[in-house]
């Protein structure tokens, strides 16, 4: 362990500029994760114009602090109102609601911040301890292993398709055909259709703004009407104190919950396309099951609460670690982030423990630093920043088309990219009304390139095919792979069977 | 029935992208692949799977009548959505002639109109943020970041 860079690293984040940065970040964070409709990922592509300026650590520093306050701040209006900020808050609301309906509130809330906060720092300390392993490992990595693990990794598609595996799969294709637009590999131009503002091809970030944020805003136009009831006015605006003396018992008797709840976030956090929306609900389930008082779950339990805010939480610190050990983002906020880290000069990769040590060590310290800021805003701030979900999306929804146009424009200061927002915004929002899930499309467009520079380097080397199933570590991602459609498979057969049982049962 | 335009949009992006496919440079020497091979194999498990679910489209009952109900239905609901894209489109390619503050401020207090209720409070709010938002915008990017917007 290299502890210099880790002084470094705490130098460089300590940096009183940064520091604020940081704090800036975990409070728009907070606000984007509390009111419904917007996500931490919208606030993240919002703020990368404005790291172009700033050095890489204090860039990346704002991005980690908005992450880590978006994943919290779902909570209180998922605790409150029963209306999840984030899909990652979901869950919260099974147990939060109840306690808020009973009075219990505060408790529940307070609930949720402590446990936000705590998986939030086991998810770092995980981080921690396996990015420079893993690091190690990936370092040896050769073209046909990383290749088979961008393979494994697609197969998660199927666990993103939703009702329709068909429909799910053509959306990835889909994602991996727009990634084949411009200049290939090889160096030829694709796809360009004649036009040469696509011979360089379509920059992921704009073509990822449109798809994730443009579609999403759109969506919300449907749902403006539905503006919150004078009862919901009066809940978000009666006073608020948490009683924490009460939450650190609530939390300490719920202490396996939180490691075993931050460690599966962890981990699926570290998935590619698996993120918190799957981490909580399969936390929320272990908790259910290994608690003694299984049937006050979903009745206003803390552990329940405890499980989804820790499990959510640590999902950022599992989240960077293919993004910094191997390059490849598992979703659209990391993706953002290499895009900043990219323009600086900075490739993420195996390489990056060795090249950038104290930029590896600010991402664990500034994650810890965002769990500190989550305590003290939501603590100190909750009054306000339950007033701020208030804000009318009518005002909210122009406004972000704004930024998020001028931000697509920012990256190459070219309008073309303007309008690669603005249609893809459209084709997001034409295939989520025709149920095609998005999930599997940006997936595809963030590992698609990869997927075939990988492929050409390797026949490079090699010409043999073989090369892939014997190389130890290649092949077993690829038996990963295999395993992971069985298992999608085998999975949906048994749900169908189920929801046939039911269907039955209820005729 | 919307599978079945679904899968027929897919198969046609598909023919047109292998066609498109067909006109990339050949690869050059000591290259194991095409430019197209990648493509090529993308479009084709594409075009399969889009098959698939037209076949099984033929299942399901629902009449284009019934579609094209819905898609009114929608229309007559949700008609600030479409309304919001056909003015945003206008915003974008009227941003370049007429520059990023005029149009800014008009494309904000045309959206806003639409979307909230026509009220005095409502006004005042909506013409206050058409005015500070885009030069906030102009002047941070311009001062801080020394991007110079259209």
């Amino acid at each position: 362990m290299d502890v210099t860079s880790i002084f470094l690293a705490v130098q460089e984040v300590f940096q009183p500029l940064t520091l604020l940065y940081l704090a800036i970040g975990v409070f728009f964070g907070i606000i984007a994760g509390a009111i419904p409709g917007f996500t931490f990922t919208m606030a993240i592509i919002l703020a990368f114009p404005f790291t172009f300026g700033m050095d890489p650590i204090t860039g990346l520093t704002l991005m980690i602090g908005i992450y880590i306050g978006g994943l919290s701040g779902g909570l209180i209006s998922g605790t409150l109102l029963g209306i999840p900020g984030t899909p990652s808050s979901v869950v919260t609301i099974f147990d939060g609601f109840p306690m808020a309906k009973r009075g219990e509130g505060s408790r529940a809330l307070g609930i949720g911040i402590v446990s936000s906060v705590l998986g939030t720092i086991i998810g770092a300390i995980i981080l921690f301890a396996l990015g420079p392993v893993i690091s190690r490992v990936a370092l040896n990595f050769g073209p046909w292993e990383i290749f088979a693990l961008v393979v494994f990794a697609l197969t998660l598609i199927a666990g993103l398709s939703g009702a329709n595996l068909i429909k799910g799969l053509i959306a990835g294709c889909i994602g991996l055909l727009i990634g084949t637009v411009g200049i290939a590999p090889t160096g030829q131009i694709r796809f360009d259709f004649g036009y040469p503002s696509l011979s360089s091809g379509l920059s992921a970030i704009p073509v990822l703004i449109g798809l994730f944020a443009f579609s999403q805003l759109f969506k919300n136009v449907e749902e403006i009407k539905e503006a919150y009831s004078s009862k919901d006015k009066a809940v978000l605006k009666s006073k608020v104190k948490i009683p924490y003396l009460q939450v650190i018992k609530d939390v300490y008797k719920e202490k396996w919950n939180v490691f075993r709840s931050s460690t599966i976030g962890c981990f699926i956090g570290a998935l590619p396309a698996a993120g918190a929306e799957s981490a909580n609900f399969i936390s929320y389930d272990r908790a259910k099951k290994s608690s003694k008082e299984k049937e006050n779950f979903g009745k206003g339990h803390p552990g329940g609460i405890v499980a989804a805010e820790s499990s959510n939480n640590a999902v950022a610190g599992g989240a960077f670690i293919p993004t910094i050990t191997l390059g490849i983002p598992g979703d659209v906020a990391q993706a953002v982030m290499i895009g900043a880290l990219i323009l600086h000069g900075i490739t993420p990769g195996p390489g990056l423990f060795q090249q950038q040590p104290v930029l590896v060590n600010s991402i664990y310290v500034a994650i810890i630093c965002s769990a500190i800021f989550v305590l003290i805003i939501q603590t100190l701030l909750l009054p306000l920043l339950i007033r701020i979900t208030l804000v009318p999306k009518s005002i909210l929804i122009p406004s972000i088309l704004v930024l998020s146009t001028v931000g697509a424009f920012a990256l190459n200061n070219r309008p073309f990219d303007i309008w690669v927002v603005f249609v893809f915004g459209l084709v997001g929002f034409l295939l989520e009304k025709a149920d095609v899930p998005l999930g599997p499309v940006i997936l595809g467009l963030i590992l698609g390139p990869t997927l075939e520079a990988e492929l050409i380097r390797a026949f490079q080397i090699s010409p043999e095919i073989s090369t892939f199933f014997t190389r130890p570590i290649s092949l077993v991602f690829l038996l990963l792979a295999i395993g992971s459609i069985f298992f999608t498979l085998r999975q949906r057969k048994k749900e169908q069977g189920t929801t046939a049982e039911i269907q039955k049962r209820a005729s | 029935m919307a599978n079945r335009i679904f899968s027929l949009v897919v198969l046609i992006v598909a023919i047109v992208l292998f066609i498109e496919s067909r006109s990339f440079s050949d690869k050059s020497v000591g290259q194991t692949f095409a430019p197209s091979s990648f493509p090529t194999a993308i479009i084709f498990i594409m075009t399969v799977l889009a098959i698939v679910l037209l076949i099984s489209s033929f299942k399901e009952k629902h009449s284009i009548l019934l579609l094209f109900q819905r898609i009114k239905g929608y229309i007559l609901e949700h008609w600030r959505v479409l309304a919001l894209i056909a003015i945003l489109y206008v915003y974008i390619s009227v941003m370049p002639i007429i520059g990023f503050l005029i149009s800014t401020m008009l494309f904000l207090l045309i959206v806003f109109s639409i979307l909230r209720p026509w009220r005095k409070a409502f006004l005042v709010t909506n013409v206050v943020v058409s005015l500070v938002l885009p030069f906030t915008i102009q002047y941070v990017f311009q001062q801080f970041l020394n991007i110079y917007l259209p």
